[in-house]
């Protein structure tokens, strides 16, 4: 079994973590296309390198970012969140209908 | 006496004379000596035979007496396939042969080796394919004739478990090669774990001889176990077999009942290698052994193997076995040397001067049976003429016993496991390990290294390497090289009788290897499962040399270009039971659970959770359902929902948390109120739903579903990790007990029991949130209640919990309370139209296919899944949940049965039941979204008829909501 | 003697029912198991705490108000800090602390609780979601290898260490620390698991003549 160094825990067995898919950056989701959301929400790259995740400690519920190369399995580099994610996320609210109403035609 | 026939001490490190036993074998009481193994207490009474062969049912004996072989499979008991030669023998056990019919002595199955020639290899699957459905009548046939042993299908369980173990280094084997590695690792400060197959310490040293006088291996023995043994920072395990390796260095490691898993921060691999026999015919006889197996059976057992015996070898090690042979009584006929070339000058003038005979440049061609191919008699010499070819013309040699050695092939299964390749060096005939990953480092004979000054030094450096990595030490290795080269190039002369075996698991000749390539199968994993090679218990321990060397010559390939097949985990067989044993099936239970068991509940699994299903016994289910969604529409019911998921979330951005987490608007919810709360993913697919309560502007208390609750909260704290508000989330499931109190005489019941709360229906309306003291218990109260009547939701801190429930009932004795169960109260659920995430809802279901457009605010910025509830709500709806009834003397759909329009599936039925509130059969399902108007009628298809349903409002049940909001 | 029974009173154990050979104390309107009848201490025993008060907060303003507080907050995430009155403070990751008292020890949580709340704090309820199990023995480690894959041997895992992990496949928190002069392991498990929880450890220690034990035998 694999050992996932957990920024917070130290390294533990992989039985104690949940993947949380890839670390993504959401389009605008009221003002991007049909297309981009979708590629937002369905794609994903898949190619063999150093990917970005989400991983979650389940018994401390602790998020944090893993760096893995998909071909060889190892993981590079873990941290906390914070360490991307620095300052607080605001939604805009929708732009006039036009807008958008002509890039999802 | 058995005593007698023994060779006398030194040999014989395993068995204590002074401890004889008897055992019955195929019916008949044998005698040995404690550390015997069957094996060996067998071959010291002059039994040979201990099991029949896999196809051709041929008399087969020991062939490594090191467990490598499936020669000695036997029926110990109930306990079918046990190893003889690794088995110890104890007091009164009970042996069967395997596989044969009548007596092993005389199987009536023998004559299959008879018809070899019309079961050629891949003879079961090109013979019982055709007709269809032909194999099923021959399987039984077959499995009865290639069976191995026989179940005890009145076996009791035995305790076995599992448990972790730590430590800086394991080393696995306790060779020269293992013990010195330990010794210098430990030496230098690591903690050192040395394991061992074996029941005692020294691998090759406990039975190979080494040099002309025999005695290098015995002291050197002597001086690393002393040190090892005596060393604190040396933990050893024998009789433990390390059984795979798995990433980051988790090796599971099995002794007696245990399965160890190990977890190593550095792995020394020092497993050693695999003696290799010579294919030629009837190299199968019993009397045919490899050279260390006839080692291991004079020194661990004392058991002298023959009176006459010829060695048949590639390297300078059968000559050493002879010496031994002679040493211990046992009278050598020839050497038959496969090389041209002589080995070191003293090893020879030392066999001539002892008088046995040399024989170069030649093979035996074939060994000559007794009858029924119980022994061998003699064997047929001939002169190599060519490579696998010998001349026309031979000598024939009398003996007994025949040992032979035609090189090593590394115990590579643990290495190639981690990911090191095997590649083959021509020069040295000779696979050899490369590309060893971190943190793993190889040593010994499985490295390559044969004799004892290099094997020893090969271990240190091995070390070396590991304290490098955990920083403690900065030596440098010291060069190693061995000149060694005990591997002849082709071992393999095969015979137009054939019977010339490359694995004896599954009797395969050299023939059928060649013909499966002929065949077409190339690439050596397909030869492996056309033709079964390597299948067997021994998985390709003997087999994969040789067929790597037929395959790649028969298909004009390098033996490196060919290679051997996956060595995949387990390395040895394993017992379901170290897989199955003490495995952990957590299970939750609420604080009232004791009382419904008391009270007869049917307890169902909910996840890890039990919950009561109804109350009462299941022969009569639907009698009990009835009764209580009866009870609860008629008076009053109590109903355990602690299982149902809580969330508190508090800060100052609680609300925007919610706001952007559902899809309902939560900025401007009340203090003190309720409000349905639905969570789509990012697809817009609808995943949880649950009640948010407001406690206090920034204090949100908010339920999800039994089996949602982990993932609602996992989404939660992985969207604040990116949104960084100002909120804490805290998972509080298992901090509350709750019950929902419902029925028309709800109030009443919960008047008796509280007075600091407004109960009246003004001060405490429907979907209000209340605090307050239920039986003296801090409570929260919700007017809620999804079964469509007055009711209550009282959460309390779990440690009350059986007290309230106690409470309750007490108070409800007066209005006839009742408990009911999670079955009910889906009925009383589905009565009301309520959809229940993930019974009702699937991997598409958007909120307009559920009609829960009413709870998406579509004004806010921003919540999960808003963009694209927003592009599916935009499409063409094709499906939509409906309510449907069906007359009650209708056959009553199933869950998952289907809805068709015309010849397509529309949908299929998610809910479904009797309800006597509405008189009919009710149930959700989704339909094409032109049947979904009331007075439509769907078609449902019930185990192969179909019925029409009519599609109708929804609820079913009291649709102006006046029972609820009483 | 007073029989105290654990249904006199409302608040109870999760697991009270796995202690039907027990005598009880009324400890913080509950009923605690002193000793288990005719039972010398055993070897390696676990004792089940469950009743005794304890509580827990995190929020930005949590840490500062321990210290205001005059306990001792654990400078070091996944660490425990004991006092000489006998109060225990874990530090679960970075922010979540639990407060708690060795059993005999002579402090008003309750009041330290009232005082310990305020904006930035927001309470844990810790007593309620978590079972509290102490195991004591030699064999602490070697008993916790069997149901458990973080190595808790007292040269990885000190007195004053915690471990946020699996064990017997339920989360849970585990604690090396002192207890009346003893090596022990806190455990404090999800209490619906409790009882499963309890019969999984009971069945580890019976290899070293484990056997449930009261909480005389920690004072």
């Amino acid at each position: 079994m694999k050992i996932i160094n957990c920024p917070l825990n130290g390294p533990r067995n992989s039985s104690e973590f949940v993947h949380g898919g890839e670390v993504r950056q959401m389009p605008d989701p009221n003002n991007c296309t049909d297309k981009e959301w979708a590629d937002y929400v369905f794609y994903s790259d898949n190619l063999i390198g150093v990917v970005t995740e989400w991983w979650l400690h389940a018994p401390s519920g602790y998020w944090f970012i893993a760096e893995r190369h998909t071909g060889s399995d190892e993981i590079l580099r873990t941290y906390d969140p914070a360490e991307i994610y620095t300052s607080r996320v605001e939604f805009k609210a929708k732009e006039e209908p036009s807008a958008s109403e002509e890039k999802t035609a | 006496m058995s005593s007698e026939k023994r060779l006398s001490a030194p040999a014989g490190l395993l068995i204590d004379r002074e401890k004889p036993l008897s055992f019955s074998f195929e019916g008949k009481q044998y005698h040995g000596f404690e550390g015997d193994t069957i094996a060996s207490a067998l071959l010291s009474n002059q039994q040979w035979m201990m099991s029949r062969s896999f196809k051709y049912h041929r008399p087969r004996a020991p062939l490594t007496m090191a467990g490598q072989d499936a020669n000695t499979l036997v029926q110990l008991g109930g306990e079918p396939n046990v190893l003889a030669d690794r088995q110890m023998a104890s007091e009164g056990m009970y042996i069967e042969g395997q596989n044969y019919k009548g007596t092993l002595e005389g199987d009536k199955d023998a004559y299959l080796g008879n018809f070899g020639r019309f079961m050629p290899v891949g003879f079961y699957y090109r013979s019982f394919f055709k007709p269809m459905g032909v194999w099923d009548k021959w399987e039984g046939y077959i499995r009865k004739k290639a069976g191995l042993g026989k179940i005890d299908l009145d076996f009791k369980p035995e305790y076995y478990d599992k448990k972790y173990l730590f430590t800086d280094v394991v080393v696995i084997g306790s060779g020269p090669a293992g013990m010195s590695a330990a010794l210098k690792a430990a030496d230098a400060g690591a903690q050192v774990l040395l394991v061992e197959e074996m029941p005692l310490l020294g691998g090759a040293l406990t039975y190979n001889r080494f040099d002309i006088e025999g005695i290098q291996a015995d002291s050197l023995r002597h001086e690393l176990i002393e040190k090892v043994t005596s060393h604190a920072n040396i933990e050893v395990m024998t009789d433990t077999v390390c059984n795979a390796w798995f990433t980051d260095n988790y090796l599971p490691l099995i002794k007696g009942k245990r399965l160890y898993k190990l977890r190593a921060k550095e792995c020394i691999v020092a497993s050693g290698a695999y003696e290799q026999h010579v294919v030629f015919r009837n190299n199968d006889l019993p009397g045919i052994m490899l050279c260390s197996a006839v080692t291991r059976l004079m020194k661990l057992y004392a058991v002298k193997p023959g009176s006459k015996a010829v060695v048949l070898t590639g390297n300078d090690d059968g000559y050493l076995t002879a010496l031994e042979l002679l040493d211990n009584g046992v009278e050598v006929s020839a050497i038959v040397d496969l090389r041209p070339q002589h080995p070191w000058p003293e090893l020879l003038g030392m066999v001539k001067q002892k008088g046995i005979k040399v024989i170069q440049n030649s093979t035996v061609y074939e060994a000559i049976p007794s009858k029924g191919n119980k022994h061998i008699t003699a064997v047929d010499i001939r002169t190599i003429v060519a490579e696998g070819e010998v001349s026309a013309m031979g000598s024939t040699l009398e003996c007994d016993l025949l040992c032979m050695s035609a090189g090593y092939m590394p115990a590579y299964q643990l290495l190639c496991q981690a990911g090191a390749q095997l590649s083959y060096k021509d020069e040295l005939a000779e696979f050899q390990l490369s590309g060893i990953p971190q943190g793993i480092h190889i040593a010994g004979s499985v490295n390559g290294l044969h004799t004892l000054d290099a094997v020893v030094s090969d271990g240190t450096n091995a070390a070396i390497r590991a304290l490098h990595n955990l920083e403690l030490s900065d030596e440098t290795e010291q060069p190693v090289s061995c000149q060694a080269k005990p591997n002849f190039s082709w071992p393999i002369f095969s015979h137009p009788k054939g019977k010339d075996f490359v694995d004896y698991d599954e009797d395969l000749q050299a023939k059928d290897i060649v013909n499966a390539t002929r065949l077409g199968y190339r690439d050596v994993q397909l030869v492996k499962r056309f033709s079964t090679v390597g299948m067997g218990p021994s998985q390709g321990r003997h087999s994969a040399l040789p067929t790597a060397r037929l395959v790649a010559k028969s298909t004009d390939r390098t033996v490196t270009q060919t290679g051997v097949t996956t060595a995949r985990p387990p390395f040895a067989p394993e017992k379901l039971a170290h897989v199955a044993g003490r495995i952990f099936d957590p299970r939750r239970h609420t604080a009232m659970h004791h009382r419904h068991l008391e009270l007869g509940a049917k307890m169902i699994a909910a996840g890890n959770w039990r919950r009561p299903a109804y109350y009462g016994d299941a022969a009569q289910r639907d009698r009990w359902i009835r009764e209580e969604a009866e009870h609860v529409r008629s008076k009053v019911g109590l109903i355990d929902v602690s299982t149902l998921g809580g969330i508190e979330l508090r800060g100052p951005d609680a609300a925007e948390f919610m706001n952007r987490i559902y899809t309902f608007v939560f900025l401007k919810q009340p203090v003190g109120r309720t409000r349905y709360a639905v969570l789509t993913n990012e697809h817009g697919v609808v995943i949880d739903d649950g009640v948010a309560c407001r406690i206090t502007e920034d204090h949100f208390y908010v339920t999800a579903t039994t089996s949602g609750v982990d993932r609602v909260y996992r989404e939660m704290t992985k969207w604040n990790a990116q949104w960084r508000l100002d909120v804490d989330i805290l998972h509080v499931t298992s901090a509350f007990a709750a019950v929902n109190l419902a029925g028309p005489d709800s109030r009443k019941v919960l008047e008796q029991l509280v007075s600091d709360v407004d109960l009246s229906p003004e001060g405490f309306p429907y979907l209000a949130y209340r605090e307050g003291k239920v039986a003296d218990i801090p409570a929260r109260l919700l007017r809620v209640g999804f079964v469509g009547e007055l009711g209550y939701e009282i959460h309390v801190p779990a440690r009350y919990g059986e007290a309230l429930w106690d409470a309750l009932m007490a108070a409800g004795k007066a209005f006839d309370i009742k408990p009911f169960g999670v079955e009910t109260q889906r009925l009383l659920r589905l009565e009301k139209g309520h959809v229940i995430v993930s019974q009702d809802t699937d991997g598409m279901s958007h909120p307009g296919e559920l009609d829960m457009t009413w709870a998406v605010n579509r004004k806010k910025p921003f919540f999960i899944g808003c963009r694209s509830v927003d592009i599916v709500m935009a499409q063409p709806q094709t499906r939509k949940l409906v309510g449907f009834i069906l007359p009650t003397d209708s056959t009553k759909p199933e869950e998952g049965h289907l809805v068709l329009k015309g010849d397509r599936i529309a949908g299929n039925v998610t809910s479904c039941e009797y309800s006597s509130a509405r008189q009919a059969i009710i149930g959700l399902a989704y339909a094409d979204i032109a049947d979904s108007e009331p007075g439509s009628k769907i078609s449902i298809r019930v185990d192969g008829e179909e019925i029409k349903a009519e599609v109708v409002t929804l609820p079913f049940y009291d649709p102006e909501n006046l029972r609820q909001e009483m | 003697m007073s029989l105290i029974t654990p249904e006199q009173f409302d608040s109870r154990s999760f697991i009270y029912r796995k202690h039907q050979q027990a005598q009880f104390a009324e400890v913080a309107g509950a009923a605690q198991v002193v000793s288990y009848q005719g039972q010398r201490f055993p070897e390696m025993g676990l004792t089940d705490l469950s009743v005794l008060p304890r509580f827990g907060l995190r929020g930005p303003a949590a840490a500062d108000a321990l210290v205001a507080a005059g306990l001792l907050p654990p400078d070091k995430p996944n660490t425990l800090t004991l006092s000489d009155e006998g109060l225990m403070v874990l530090r679960l990751g970075y922010t979540e602390y639990w407060v708690l008292a060795v059993p005999g020890a002579t402090v008003d949580l309750p009041a330290l609780e009232q005082q310990l709340s305020g904006p930035g704090i927001y309470p844990v309820y810790c007593h309620d979601s978590f079972a509290w199990l102490v195991m004591s023995g030699d064999h602490l480690a070697d008993v916790m290898a069997k149901v458990c894959a973080v190595d808790l041997r007292e040269q990885n895992f000190a007195s004053g260490d915690l471990v946020m992990t699996s064990l017997a496949r339920v989360s849970g928190v585990i604690c090396r620390h002192q207890m009346a002069g003893k090596n022990v392991f806190s455990i404090f498990s999800d209490s619906a698991s409790a009882g499963y929880l309890w019969d999984a450890l009971l069945d580890a220690m019976d290899e070293f003549n484990g056997a449930p034990a009261g909480q005389n035998s920690l004072i």
